[in-house]
């Protein structure tokens, strides 16, 4: 094989799985089920900060160019940030819970249709996947720690004597 | 010298597919032991945060050093022009490369994240020597590989000396970039010692030819090929005088530190009262990777023995995993200084030795990348011609013929 | 969403801010005792990036810190989702309190312990990837979406302020993302400097007053000027990094 044709062979290769990818994505029915028919669920608010079909084919690149601000510059806008995402989109379902994006036949917004296109979902071994509110009362942080640390009303996970030797 | 024929290894019979099966045992534990520590965590290791670099790192910082000394046979006959030489380069071209692959591999299945080993490829900090490293490795292979080339393709064969010439400077540089890696160091009182550097060029040079020594000697006797005296006796003192260099390197480095007196603390940890660490230093490293060797090599009646040189190989590899376990765990669990003229202490191991207990995963792994690289090398033999059927005396030896 | 309708929201941003902001001050009112010297920090708007005009730095006061207190710790922990599994050796401890006796004397000096936020890390330069940087307003932070878990920085730092994730988390808290096999260290709360409370969740639970927060570049914050007047050291300055945590009392 030549070089012409190696390079023709990978510009179908890639051709081709672009292909796949985007009948993937306009599969997909109605607001609130998935390609499968799973309830995703509904989310809060009017509307989301792009179109739907815009959020489906780019909502990676909004997050990385976001993440990127967010991380380096400190730009803590509400706009594409991956906690906004998840206030409005990690919404209670049938049975009254937050699903989690981790468990079992997760009904959660994000992992319904990343598992239905098989693309691995990584943010959240790192980032919370549901509203800090419905967090336990134990963790969620106190917005003035000091009182309830010193007297008591919170307790704390990690309580290192420091002198463990 | 007469014209040797090449040949690769038959490589079907009964004992070579034991090796392979061997080798695959231990590929086999090496990944698993990778998949548990990826799927876990490194908690399930002796590794902590206290000792970040644990057993993998020995693995591999040793198999990386060892790669660019195994090279040394190839430097003297190409660099250096060296006749004798040139029929034993080949198979030192391939088992340097192996050797890195080896050590690489356990580096890359230690990460936190392995699987973002696209991004180490991406992302690059220029001032760090980490990321300098990585570009020498990879330089490594290319370089070493257009050597293998020259070497093996008669076309490109005018190009041969320049080819060995850049993999000699390459992987000095290299061994320098990986003793930087400790001796830019200036937060821990074991490092931050420019004499770092030059030890691991030493180093690299025993410890590479030690195995270089082993291997051939495999590959002769288990092919039934002849394997002249005059070619041990060769590699056996260059054994001898590298052996020789790292226990003045190891030498001069503990000398200064006991003259500084902010490094006495130090000093006593390793040397008098480190347990297990004292106890390599002075037994792995000293007596049996350095003394014995160089006894063995040296006294007369031993250095007759064929047998006796594959043991001082052997016992020089042992001193070299008790030298870098020394330097790697030595350094880290040995405690900073925060302030001086205080003890400190507190939840996080501050003003204590920490504790580091190596794991069997890390075992697993460190052996996978072992057997990688010998596999490697097996491959090489049976897929390239390498080695002359013969190195018997009269074929090589210049005074016999 | 189109541009406006961006700046809709930085303007409802910039509202709700002012109205938390005022409760958060009126409530530090409260918290201080008559005469006490109260600088307030002015919040930067949300889509405005950091910059070198600040460098965020702690005051340590050694003298105040009482033996035997985890009150920093256990807020630490709690802000950020710190929590004990399996043991001191492996979990993370971004704040410590570290004891230091002298040889000699016997003299005992209490003091809590975290990343030192040097304007030279050592763990940035050795870094890789280029994961662990520091921002410009000098706080040192480790990007964890490309940090590959090498643990170099480790190795590198003077004041072993880092920490590896030794296992898969769950239930991390949205202002502090953590994960297995990723590095972290204290990040001088950055998710509180950056919606403008001024004060780290430590600072804020000393109820000794021995944590200070600041701008160090700022010549009027009271950091600046308890520096100019009652001085403060480094933790090991032999190696010149200039860092943005200084101890009082060694
Ligand atoms: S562990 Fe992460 S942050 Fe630290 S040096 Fe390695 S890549 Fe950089």
């Amino acid at each position: 094989m030549n070089t012409r044709q190696i390079i023709r062979l990978l510009t179908a290769t890639a051709i081709l799985l672009w292909s796949f990818n985007s009948i993937a994505a306009s599969q997909y029915t109605g607001p609130n089920r998935d390609a499968n028919g799973n309830i995703v669920p509904t989310p809060k608010g009017e509307k989301c900060v792009e179109p739907t079909a815009d959020m489906r084919a780019n909502h990676m690149k909004y997050l990385l160019h976001k993440r990127d601000k967010t991380m380096h510059e400190g730009i803590r806008t509400k706009q594409h940030s991956l906690v906004q995402c998840i206030n409005c989109h990690a919404t209670p379902g049938a049975d009254g819970k937050i699903s989690r994006v981790f468990e079992e036949d997760s009904q959660h917004f994000c992992s319904t249709c990343h598992a239905s296109a098989s693309v691995k979902l990584d943010c959240f071994e790192c980032h919370a996947d549901r509203p800090v509110e419905s967090f336990s009362q134990s963790q969620i942080p106190a917005p003035n720690r000091r009182s309830e640390a010193v007297n008591g009303s919170i307790k704390p996970h990690v309580a290192y004597n420091r002198k463990v030797q | 010298m007469k014209n040797l024929r090449y040949t690769s290894i038959t490589g079907n019979s009964s004992k070579f597919l034991g090796l392979l099966a061997v080798y695959g045992v231990f590929l086999l534990l090496g990944f698993y032991a990778f998949v548990n520590m990826e799927h876990e965590g490194h908690w399930i290791t002796g590794m902590n945060n206290q000792v970040v670099w644990g057993l993998p790192h020995v693995f591999a910082i040793f198999l990386i050093v060892a790669a660019s000394g195994a090279l040394n046979v190839a430097s003297i006959a190409s660099a250096f022009n060296k006749s004798f030489y040139k029929p034993l380069a080949k198979l030192s071209a391939v088992l340097a490369i192996a050797l890195l692959a080896g050590g690489l591999i356990v580096l890359l299945l230690d990460l936190g994240r392995a699987d973002r080993l696209i991004i180490a490829i991406t992302h690059y900090n220029f001032k760090s020597i980490f990321a300098w490293n990585i570009i020498l490795y990879t330089g490594f292979f290319a370089i070493v590989g257009v050597y293998l080339w020259t070497m093996l393709d008669w076309q490109v064969e005018k190009f041969k000396r320049i080819a060995g010439t850049v993999a000699f400077i390459w992987r000095l540089i290299l061994t320098t970039g990986t003793g930087s890696i400790f001796g830019f160091l200036v937060a821990r009182q074991g490092y931050d010692e420019a004499i770092l550097a030059p030890m691991f060029v030493i180093m690299s040079f025993s410890y590479g030819m030690a195995i270089y020594i082993l291997v051939l000697m495999a590959t002769y006797k288990w092919t039934g090929r002849p394997l002249g005296n005059a070619v041990i006796k060769r590699l056996r003192d260059l054994l001898g005088v590298f052996v020789a260099a790292t226990i003045y390197f190891a030498v001069v480095h503990h000398l200064t530190n006991l003259y500084i007196t902010e490094h006495h603390g130090y000093e006593a940890y390793i040397l008098r009262d480190g347990g297990l660490i004292t106890n390599l230093f002075w037994i792995g490293q000293i007596v049996l990777g350095s003394l014995l060797p160089l006894a063995l090599v040296y006294c007369p009646r031993p250095a007759k023995s064929r047998a006796m040189t594959a043991l001082a190989s052997i016992l020089v590899i042992v001193g070299g995993f008790s030298a870098l376990y020394v330097i790697l765990i030595g350094g880290q669990s040995y405690p900073m200084t925060l302030v001086p003229g205080y003890e400190a202490s507190s939840s996080f191991s501050d003003g204590v030795i920490a504790s580091y207990n190596p794991s069997k995963w890390e075992l697993m792994l460190g052996m996978g990348g072992v057997a990688v690289a010998l596999l490697i090398v097996t491959f090489g033999l049976k897929i390239f011609r390498l080695v002359p059927e013969s190195l018997a005396d009269e074929l090589t030896d210049p005074h016999k013929s | 969403m189109d541009h406006n309708d961006m700046k809709e929201t930085n303007k409802i941003d910039q509202y709700r801010r002012k109205f938390l902001g005022g409760s958060a001050v009126a409530a530090a009112g409260l918290a201080l005792a008559p005469g006490v010297f109260l600088h307030t920090v002015q919040a930067k708007p949300d889509d405005e990036a950091v910059s070198n005009k600040n460098r965020w730095g702690l005051l340590i006061d050694t003298t105040k810190c009482a033996e035997g207190c985890s009150d920093c710790v256990t807020a630490c922990n709690n802000e950020h989702g710190l929590r004990e599994i399996h043991g001191p050796a492996t979990d993370s401890q971004w704040i410590r309190h570290v004891t230091l006796k002298n040889k000699q004397t016997g003299h005992q000096i209490d003091m809590p312990m975290m990343c030192q936020h040097c304007e030279k890390p050592p763990c940035v330069d050795v870094c890789p990837t280029g994961a662990s940087f520091k921002r410009t307003d000098g706080i040192v932070l480790v990007d964890k979406h490309i940090c590959i878990g090498c643990r170099y920085c480790m190795m590198a730092c003077p004041y072993k302020a880092r920490n590896l994730v030794h296992e898969v988390l769950t239930d991390q808290l949205p202002t502090a993302p953590r994960g297995k096999g990723t590095v972290e260290s204290c990040t001088l709360c950055v998710h509180k400097v950056d919606r403008g409370d001024g004060t780290t969740a430590c600072a804020e639970a000393c109820t000794a007053g021995v944590i200070l927060f600041g701008d160090l570049n700022d010549k009027n914050s009271e950091i600046s000027q308890r520096l100019a007047k009652e001085g403060g050291q480094q933790l090991r300055a032999e190696l010149g990094l200039n860092t943005g945590v200084r101890y009082q009392g060694l």
